[in-house]
């Protein structure tokens, strides 16, 4: 079969693995068929698609946004242009081994979970044709942002150092850095496919094990995401490490690149040991990156082809189960499938995550320790807005996790109240592990603050409260009183309204604070606005919880 | 459990209509299941069976009619799911949980103590042969091996009306026997069962009575005799039966002879 009729077959198989990153539990029961079934499962099928490319154009302009940035911002740093031109290659090389194993991480996970070949074995294709494909659908997972590095990173050092040999120089180590990327991303994905997705066991330990895992899993993407404010002390701390110890970083990756590229640009040899050293090491990258790309190629492969994946039968020591009540059941299958889907789990640990970024980029406003109290309610109550809204993604994925098996979930005699009471104790608890973290945070950086901070944040709680059951029983409405189908990630816009809702009365109470601070000036009423609001929103949502049927 | 009125019939179905869009899936139709009962809804694809079947688990809403199970509307949605056992046709789980897992939410949801739960689950367990597959994930599991989790479920609470859609569907010879074991000793014990199914001999081995959907009417019901007499076909099997009250016979050798030449 001809390339270009590969490639194009393995579009197809592409859009599938692409499908089911997305949909990292299936939604298929949930969807009737009939007229709408075909427009609802079209809708998915395209915001799967709208999804990964958003991702896909998002890394590649991270990529050649940095790129273009460390580049031009090398030469600025008050430093010769050789030492410049190290930095900066190091940190690109850096950055983009970091981005391009982390923010394709998921799909990868989902190219080791999809077994492309079951998908290809029906057709007339042969076996060598078989890997044909699989290898194009894993390019096809990480094209835009390797085409970006490899175009743009290259040709903003030639522009900016105005050399061409620095610029074939970096693309070559651009080149060996997109296969440790790939490498590592792969590696990942089959650590993580292994230990946590397919990893059963009743015991407390391997659910702890499961989290830690996931969380190892999701930090650093959230970190790729936000890696492009640290570009500027990214490049300080190569600086810094590269004129400490020179001899030592001149043999390790990236900075045995970062000199190597700096010689084939300037040809200046200051000391001859660090060009034998940077170019001796960089030699062995490039002999490991071609066994890694050859243990890729291996292994993609075999992962399509289902070769890697074994059904795990453990020895089971019995088969004794603990049945609960409703919700705490509810509860603790919903916190099962969080610790082993990282969709679900992202939404889940998003407040916590932004809690610790939050607490720790605003502290100091408040770090004197001698803000008056009304410069403390300004940081805290924002604090708490961001932290609630954060929350409020949260009823509408906990809801979904339901969807997903709707055509057996939907047949169980399951107790709205007992659904929207574990929805409710999971989506609070998430907002008071957050609001623990900002406490340890100003009890570290501004004690004195602390009994003002955990007043806000226990008022804040009925807010919180009462935008989650609202959430739901919005939800619950635009779905005809059933279960919903699909979660956040692939129906955005069937989720904005109730969100949205949710977020407003969450941030209600607050403008009423600031509403009466305007008018009397006086701190006293805006608090109490503050708590009346809050405690009147929640006597309706509870009024609305306890007039429910079921 | 919550307790039922013993006398009502399991199931009542009457002037069930269901629509998608302008797509009208069941038009109109009536039966009952009684006690002790098996009832095989039988029909070509597309007909209608699981639509009628998960209306009545509440899963699609009706356009029209009325359904009772055990004399209790299904708006008592609680009540009378907590009578049912239900499989789906496409048993999709909680793929990331464990068998043990997703029995544990199940049971919870049932509000099922814990002895009568391990005490059934152990009985099951050990027949469809599952307990080295209790703790692997689902999504690591065959469709047998699924639906082996669903039937297990399914039966856990003991329920005394069984919804049953394609059950045998992935199960191989020895747990398609249990199972159509399980449901045989089921009815015998008043319980009752309504099924939907592609296989005809296991229809005519095992229903009480069937009823058969085409375009979503029934267009025939009663025993294996009874419709033998209906359609003059006194030798017919329910296979050819069926093809003749879904008028679908003359096609049949049409397509045959097409296929032939």
């Amino acid at each position: 079969m001809e390339l270009l009729e590969l490639w194009r077959l393995s579009k197809k198989v592409y859009k599938e693995i692409v499908f089911q990153s997305v949909f990292s539990l299936r939604t298929s029961g949930a969807v009737p068929w009939g007229g709408d079934a075909e427009k609802s499962i079209n809708t998915l099928v395209k915001n799967a698609e709208t999804n990964t490319k958003v991702s896909k154009y998002m890394t590649a302009f991270f990529i050649g946004f940095i790129g273009v940035f460390i580049m031009f911002a090398g030469p600025t740093i008050e430093v010769e242009r050789e030492m410049a031109s190290i930095y900066s290659v190091s940190t690109i090389l850096g950055m983009v081994l970091f981005i391009i194993a982390f923010m394709g991480i998921q799909v990868a996970t989902s190219f080791v979970s999809s077994r492309i070949a079951d998908l290809l074995i029906a057709f007339p294709v042969s076996r060598r044709d078989v890997s044909k494909i699989i290898l194009m659908c894993f390019i096809r997972i990480f094209d835009i942002p390797l085409i970006a590095s490899t175009v743009i990173i290259p040709l903003a050092y030639g522009i900016s150092y105005n050399s061409v040999s620095g610029a074939v120089t970096t693309l070559l180590s651009i080149i060996v850095t997109e296969i440790f990327a790939l490498t590592l991303a792969v590696f990942l994905a089959l650590f993580f496919y292994s230990k946590v997705m397919r990893g059963g066991g009743k015991s407390k330990w391997s659910t702890f094990m499961r989290l830690i895992y996931m969380l190892v899993w999701i930090v650093p993407t959230f970190l790729a995401y936000s890696i492009m404010s640290m570009a500027p002390q990214a490049i300080i701390l190569m600086k810094t490490l590269a004129q400490n110890a020179s001899y030592t970083f001149s043999l390790l990756y990236p900075f045995s690149f970062g000199f190597l590229v700096s010689f084939m640009t300037f040809f200046n040899v200051s000391d001859p040991k660090i060009l034998i050293l940077s170019l001796g090491s960089s030699l062995i990258y490039i002999v490991l990156a071609a066994y890694f790309f050859k243990w890729l190629i291996r292994r993609i492969v075999k992962i399509g082809a289902g070769e890697i994946l074994l059904v795990s039968r453990g020895e089971v020591k019995d088969i004794f189960i603990s049945p609960r009540s409703p919700w705490l059941g509810i509860l603790k299958k919903d916190l099962m499938i969080a610790s082993r889907s990282p969709s679900y789990f992202s939404i889940l640990a998003m407040p916590v995550i932004q809690a610790v970024i939050f607490g720790f980029s605003t502290r100091s406003i408040y770090a004197s320790g001698e803000a008056p109290p009304v410069l403390s309610l300004f940081t805290f109550l924002p604090l708490l807005i961001m932290t609630s809204v954060m929350i409020s993604f949260l009823p509408s994925t906990l809801l979904a996790i339901e969807g997903t098996a709707h055509s057996y979930v939907g047949s169980l005699p399951l107790k709205k109240k007992s659904l929207f009471f574990a929805k409710t104790i999971l989506s609070l608890s998430s907002y008071l592990v957050s609001l623990f973290i900002l406490l340890m945070i100003i009890l570290a950086t501004a004690p004195t603050l602390a009994s003002i901070f955990i007043l806000l944040g226990g008022i804040y709680i009925f807010p919180v409260f009462s935008s989650i059951v609202f959430e739901m029983m919005v939800i619950f409405k635009m779905s005809g009183g059933m279960l919903p189908s699909g979660n956040l990630y692939s129906r955005p816009i069937s989720y904005l309204l109730p969100i949205a809702i949710s977020s407003v009365a969450t941030v209600i109470p607050v403008i009423a604070y600031f509403a009466i601070m305007v008018l009397t000036l006086s701190e006293v009423l805006s608090i109490i606005g503050l708590v009346t609001i809050s405690i009147l929103e929640f006597a309706i949502a509870l009024m609305f919880l306890l007039r429910m049927k079921n | 459990m919550t307790s039922y009125d013993t006398q009502a019939p399991p199931l009542v179905v009457e002037g069930l209509i269901v629509k998608y869009g302008f797509f009208v899936a069941v038009d109109n139709i009536s039966f009952m299941v009684k006690p002790g009962e098996i009832y095989g809804l039988l029909g070509p694809n597309g007909a209608g069976k699981t639509s009628t079947l998960k209306t009545i688990i509440g899963l699609v809403q009706p356009a029209a009619g009325k359904i009772e199970v055990f004399g209790k509307p299904i708006s008592d949605e609680i009540d009378v799911k907590s009578m049912i056992g239900y499989i789906p046709e496409e048993v999709i789980l909680m793929d990331s949980l464990t068998p043990r897992e997703f029995l544990e939410f199940v049971t919870s949801i049932r509000r099922l103590d814990a002895d009568t739960a391990n005490t059934r689950l152990e009985k099951l367990v050990s027949a469809f042969q599952f307990r080295e597959y209790f703790d692997t994930p689902i999504a690591a599991l065959s469709k047998g091996n699924k639906q082996k989790v669903a039937v297990i479920a399914a039966l856990l609470h003991d329920p005394p009306l069984l919804i049953l859609d394609e059950p045998l569907i992935g199960l191989d010879a020895f747990s398609s026997k249990i199972l159509k074991e399980l449901v045989t000793f089921h009815a015998k014990k008043g319980g009752a069962v309504i099924f939907s199914t592609h296989i005809m001999e296991v229809a005519e081995r095992l229903c009480t009575r069937v009823g058969i959907i085409h375009k979503g009417k029934i267009v025939g019901e009663g025993t294996v005799e009874g419709l033998r007499k209906l359609v003059k076909s006194a030798e017919g099997s329910l296979e050819e039966i069926f093809l003749k009250v879904t008028e679908q016979e003359t096609g049949v050798q049409e397509m045959i002879k097409a296929l032939e030449a």
